[in-house]
């Protein structure tokens, strides 16, 4: 075996030795290896603070990179959750910031909108193309910026000044110190986290705005009301010089904020800035055209809203006027459109449109009107009221007068009183009775009359003689001009006492005395009669009854 | 704007004359009334260090003897320390390396000098010069006098050619 041993080193020595030492390095490797894990991040720690930091930057960015877009696409949600703490209040600032703008030009929109100045900037605004809340800003705030610094970030160093000309010198480093020390005074005071800062603050006429960056912020001192639009400039020129910043860091290149700030703070182009997008003005004749269009259409409207002012005050007045008539509404609807009230009695609405000379739809609602006019109409219509009367109604009492048949009298005059607007009636009426009454009123005149004799006599003086024959007669004429047919039959009375014979001798004559008188005035002697038993007692007198047929 | 703009922050137990060293050295421009509102007052000077203009803006602040969240956030940036002490007590000795430990914490290396002031009331010193001289091994220290204003542009100076240096 020993001379083997020897036999296989002397063969194989050399590649044993070589396999050891491989195997040597193999173990040392693996154990760099296994280390590697627990030194890396001390590695990492010491090449970052050494002179191998840009060169470890420049190594580990793809792989970073890589590692990040990976990431983003297989656990999107971890990455939200990573950068939600960050976004959210970027988020919530940029809607803080943009509503906070909103309210500013909306404020200064709205106060200058209903004013003749208003008025004026909005056809400025019209005309030149220039937005209105521009045209309100250029016009009202006067404003200038007295210092702008451009300070850095954690430490407060300034990295760039600009003062106006005609100020006195001042500190700018130690303002620029103590604005980075009261910034950190406020977040302390009110407790904020780090994102937050002090934003802007007011004394007097001086505006003091800071606009905060990751690695400088932009301080500037405003005398008077700076425009939202400066605001958002400086904002915007502080996000170019960290853009800048960015590219020269990641192109390794040096950045001088001295320099690239004096190149983007151009405070003479901030401050006109609202007036880059200002376009040309329009030709002035278009304007003006329009103008005269516009005052033509204001003067027809006008003289269209004095017509129609007209037809309603004529409208109004004429319904007003109108007995009966009482107006609901008149509203303005593709023509008139009135809504009334109406008495049935009253004026009918079909002359309506010619008498108002306007085109009027009439939507009519019947009623009973108390108005005297309207009483009267109701009451000679609902009377008959015959011609030859008068009626009159004063504050609801009714007069009647003039001269009415009795039969028109005794079937209207109770009703008067009972009319709708009828208080008290008044009656100054001459009732006159028609012939068949006065035929009847004289038939029981006769009837009840008769012919008187002396006791004992059958004489009959000349006045009464005259007198029955003119009754007669005048009841045969109303007769004949009715057309009525009379019969009368006449009986003589006697006295008390005397002879049987004596009375009925007296009772005979005088009844033909009543029949001869009878026949004198015109009565035909065939329709008279006798009546020889006539029951009423003994008296001095003839007397007639009459029958009509 | 053409010259090194650096920040240095002063620090110190209360009463150990940090605003005073600072008025000898700087132009106020600020009232000292920041110091015991806002805690820091800043002011600036422009030394020449090598023929090179630097501007020190100096803040100054409120005598602690200790940081708290507020001053750490003034010191966040500093290019360089100003530690102060009161020579009559001892104390202020212990509580501005107590100062410059918790700095240090937040702040990379950054340049610091000591100042031992009062050396007018040098007589009533409780810090030793032995003490002194084991400083001075570790960090640049001086003896000075807000009174007199000895020493005052020395320190100031030494802090500044340590700041262009580490430029």
């Amino acid at each position: 075996m020993s001379a083997y041993r020897q036999l296989r080193d002397l063969l194989l020595g050399e590649e044993q030795r070589e396999l050891q030492r491989q195997q040597a390095q193999i173990a040392a490797l693996r154990a760099t290896q296994d280390n590697l894990a627990s030194q890396l991040p001390a590695l990492i720690e010491t090449a970052q603070s050494g002179p191998q930091k840009a060169a470890l930057q420049r190594a580990l960015s793809p792989a970073v990179a890589a590692a990040l877009d990976d990431s983003v696409r297989r656990a999107p949600q971890s990455i939200v959750d990573a950068l939600f703490p960050i976004i959210g209040p970027a988020i919530r600032k940029a809607i803080a910031e943009a509503l906070r703008s909103f309210v500013v030009d909306l404020n200064r929109a709205m106060e200058m909108s209903f004013t003749p100045r208003g008025l004026k900037w909005r056809i400025e605004s019209w005309r030149t193309g220039v937005p209105f809340a521009q045209v309100v800003m250029r016009r009202t705030l006067n404003y200038s910026i007295d210092h702008l610094f451009l300070i850095e970030q954690d430490g407060g160093i300034l990295l760039y000044r600009y003062s106006a000309p005609e100020l006195a010198d001042l500190d700018a480093d130690a303002i620029a110190g103590m604005l980075t020390a009261i910034g950190d005074f406020v977040r302390d005071s009110v407790q904020s986290d780090h994102r937050d800062s002090l934003g802007s603050a007011t004394i007097g006429e001086h505006v003091l705005i800071v606009k905060e960056g990751p690695r400088a912020n932009l301080a500037a001192f405003v005398r008077g009301v700076p425009p939202q639009a400066l605001l958002d400039r400086l904002a915007q020129k502080l996000e170019d010089l960290h853009r800048a910043h960015g590219a020269a860091s990641s192109a390794g290149a040096p950045f001088d904020w001295q320099i690239e700030a004096a190149r983007q703070l151009d405070v003479t182009a901030a401050l006109s800035a609202s007036a880059e997008t200002a376009r040309s003005p329009l030709p002035r004749w278009p304007f003006f055209v329009l103008f005269l269009l516009l005052a033509a259409g204001v003067a027809a409207l006008a003289w269209s809203t004095l017509r129609e002012q007209e037809d309603r005050r004529r409208i109004e007045a004429l319904v007003g006027l109108e007995p009966g008539w009482q107006m609901l509404s008149l509203r303005r609807d593709d023509g008139w459109r009135l809504r009334l009230l109406r008495d049935p009695d009253s004026r009918s609405t079909s002359d309506l449109e010619q008498r108002t000379g306007a085109e009027v739809k009439v939507e009519e609602s019947p009623f009973l009107s108390l108005d005297d006019v309207s009483v009267a109409t109701r009451a000679k219509r609902a009377l008959a009221l015959p011609e030859d009367v008068h009626l009159a109604v004063v504050d609801g009492t009714m007069t009647l007068s003039g001269r009415v048949e009795n039969a028109w009298a005794e079937r209207y005059l109770p009703l008067a009183a009972t009319l709708a607007g009828v208080r008290r009636v008044v009656n100054e009426l001459q009732i006159e009775l028609s012939d068949f009454e006065k035929l009847m009123q004289l038939k029981r005149q006769l009837e009840r009359g008769g012919l008187s004799f002396p006791r004992g006599g059958v004489e009959v003086d000349a006045n009464t003689r005259a007198k029955l024959s003119a009754d007669v007669a005048e009841l045969l004429r109303l007769a004949a001009k009715l057309d009525i047919a009379l019969t009368a039959t006449v009986a003589g009375r006697s006295d008390e006492g005397g002879s049987v014979a004596r009375n009925l001798r007296l009772r005979a004559e005088r009844a033909k005395i009543l029949h001869d008188l009878l026949v004198e005035s015109g009565m035909s002697a065939d329709r008279i009669l006798y009546n020889a038993d006539d029951p009423r007692p003994a008296a001095p007198f003839a007397n007639m009854r009459w029958e009509i047929q | 704007m053409s010259e090194l703009a650096r920040k240095i922050c002063l620090m110190g137990d209360f009463g150990v004359g940090k605003s005073s060293l600072v008025a000898r050295f700087v132009r106020n421009t600020f009232s000292e009334k920041y110091l015991t509102t806002v805690g820091v007052k800043v002011d600036s000077k422009e030394v020449t260090v090598d023929r090179r203009n630097v501007k020190l803006v100096v803040w100054d602040l409120a005598g602690k003897a200790e940081l708290d969240s507020l001053n750490k956030s003034y010191i966040r940036g500093a290019h360089g320390l100003m530690l102060v002490v009161d020579g009559t007590r001892e104390a202020s000795l212990r509580a501005a390396l107590y100062l410059w430990m918790q700095s240090q914490k937040q702040l990379a290396q950054v340049p610091v000098v000591m100042l031992i002031n009062k050396l007018d009331l040098i007589d009533k010193w409780e810090v030793s010069s032995a003490d002194i001289v084991r400083l001075s091994e570790s960090v640049p220290t001086f003896r000075t006098s807000a009174l007199s204003g000895e020493g005052v542009e020395a320190a100031f100076a030494a802090l500044a050619k340590r700041l262009v240096e580490s430029v």
